[in-house]
């Protein structure tokens, strides 16, 4: 943690943003809209923003659930700094299920007339983002830090486990209707100039996810130290004020 | 990694809960449980103490029946669309033709997919309900510590795995013939019904097991496993609707494979986590 403060200003943090331009300008100049299939020609774009954030989150929970496992069963079993990769984890990961959600149903109002209809992707997302706040419900139901960080990192696991079912299992049950396309339309049925951008685009954003996350840390292990320096300082503030001066 | 030793060096949860009076034997002296009996102590005295107070079979039994009656004289499953069906293309044109009616009787897919849902809506809820009872009682009656120390935790976590699949059958069981009732589902494939029925509750059983240790740990003990639950828990509502659905209608394919795969899965997941959950 010390380290990385001391060797500001990072550079790969700096490099993001022309990289994210780049990307946004191949995407808009570069890619020509596509006329297989979809209403407006345009709207074809938003697999370079929508598919990488639903990727990312899910990518997110993963590590979330990592340091999960680590925090139980590893060499820093118990470790606080673990719990809080956790938590900040799978709020990274929230954001961007909930991103993917919003962009997906902006997308859904031009392509299918309206931005809800429960395909089961909908379905799947919004169940995670479900399961995701009741993560953070469960953080929040324990006052005790110790069993806190335990509980939610067993409750992120078990998430996690669930979300392979709620992703790829569910959505292709044949009995089933789906709108969306299936994934490997992503990995081979696209046109290789798409297939680049879109890459692109996820690392692009696997970078600005990363740089959020790190910034979460680094805020929380602030806060924590301004707790230790305040508590104190706070308390003989109080005091003073209690005993006014003679 | 948490002692596995813990019970052999403790006295026997058996012989503490014998009733006939025989002196438990003392914290010092080593008990000679195997495993096994230390499952089947802590499943017998949650059959016990749950015969003898009915306090989860009670809830999720009038949850249960609450909710089918408010939902049988609310929901409508007869009518246009649900018990009628409109000729089809070829045949609707020739009884217009010859003025026959156009409307013949017959449950649609849509009725088979409304009471499907609502079999396992009405489950799903009643289990949220009763399944955590038998962490939470522990807990709220102080009785948790003393386990911690007795027994094992995998037996803990077996025993009353073991427990709550046992009651959710046997509540299954009970609440399919009043659905049966209530709704007449005319079920064209009842051995498939039954499977799924079945299976789907064992799976219930086996996720919320784990979770209920969870929400007995923390303040929000009376409705955190509903919201607890719903991720984990909605694979197996999602293939048990399909499933009864499609054994309602009488169509092919099931969905007990998929059922029987999550189940092992959770239970081997929950197995695994449960002693982070349940050790001090």
């Amino acid at each position: 943690m010390n380290r990385s403060r001391e060797r500001s200003p990072a550079l790969w943090k700096w490099l993001v943003g022309p990289w994210m331009i780049g990307v946004t300008l191949l995407a808009y100049l570069w890619a020509q809209p596509l006329n297989n299939g979809f209403q407006s020609p345009e709207a074809a774009r938003i697999i370079f923003w929508h598919v990488p954030m639903a990727m990312l989150g899910l990518v997110w929970f993963w590590i979330g659930a990592v340091h999960g496992v680590r925090y139980l069963y590893g060499k820093r079993r118990g470790d606080p700094g673990l719990d809080a990769k956790i938590h900040f984890a799978n709020e990274v990961g929230l954001i961007c299920t909930i991103l993917a959600t919003l962009s997906g149903m902006v997308f859904a109002a031009v392509q299918w007339g309206t931005p809800w209809n429960w395909d089961p992707k909908q379905v799947s997302i919004s169940v995670l983002i479900l399961l995701y706040l009741a993560y953070f419900g469960v953080r929040m139901s324990v006052e005790q830090e110790a069993l806190r960080a335990r509980l939610s990192a067993v409750y992120s696991i078990f998430g996690a486990v669930a979300t392979p079912v709620l992703f790829y299992v569910i959505p292709n049950l044949p009995q089933i209707a789906k709108l969306h396309p299936p994934a490997s339309t992503i990995t081979s049925g696209l046109d290789p100039k798409w297939r680049l951008i879109y890459w692109a685009s996820t690392l692009g954003f696997l970078w600005t996810t990363l740089w959020l996350y790190e910034l979460r840390l680094r805020t929380a292990a602030v806060e924590e130290a301004l707790e230790v320096v305040e508590a104190p300082a706070t308390e003989v503030r109080l005091q003073a004020m209690r005993r006014p001066a003679a | 990694m948490i002692p596995a030793k813990r019970g052999t060096e403790t006295f026997s949860l058996n012989s503490a809960l014998r009733p006939d009076g025989v002196p438990a034997a003392g914290p010092g002296s080593r008990g000679s449980d195997s495993w096994w009996a230390e499952v089947s102590a802590v499943f017998r005295k949650d059959l016990r103490s749950e015969l003898r107070t009915r306090s989860a079979v009670g809830t999720i039994l009038m949850f249960a029946l609450t909710a089918l009656v408010l939902i049988a004289f609310t929901v409508p499953t007869t009518g246009l669309g649900l018990t009628t069906k409109i000729l089809p293309d070829g045949a609707l044109q020739d009884a217009v033709r010859l003025g026959k009616p156009v409307l013949f009787t017959e449950n649609t897919e849509t009725r088979d997919a409304l009471l499907s849902s609502l079999y396992w809506v009405v489950l799903y809820f009643s289990a949220m309900t009763g399944l955590p009872r038998v962490f939470v009682k522990e807990e709220e009656m102080g009785t948790a510590a003393l386990l911690r120390l007795t027994t094992r935790p995998s037996a803990v976590f077996t025993g009353k795995l073991l427990f709550n699949v046992v009651m959710l059958l046997v509540l299954t069981l009970l609440i399919v013939p009043l659905f049966a009732l209530f709704y007449d589902p005319q079920v064209r494939d009842w051995p498939l019904f039954l499977g799924h029925v079945i299976v789907g509750a064992g799976a219930i059983a086996g996720a919320a097991t784990m979770l209920g240790a969870l929400v007995s740990r923390t303040n929000n003990r009376g409705y955190l496993m509903v919201v607890l639950g719903f991720g984990p828990l909605l694979p197996i509502l999602i293939l048990g609707i399909n499933g009864t659905a499609a054994a309602i209608s009488g169509d092919n394919g099931n969905n007990l494979a998929g059922l029987v795969s999550y189940w092992v899965m959770m239970t081997l997941v929950s197995g695994l986590l449960f002693d982070r959950v349940w050790v001090e």
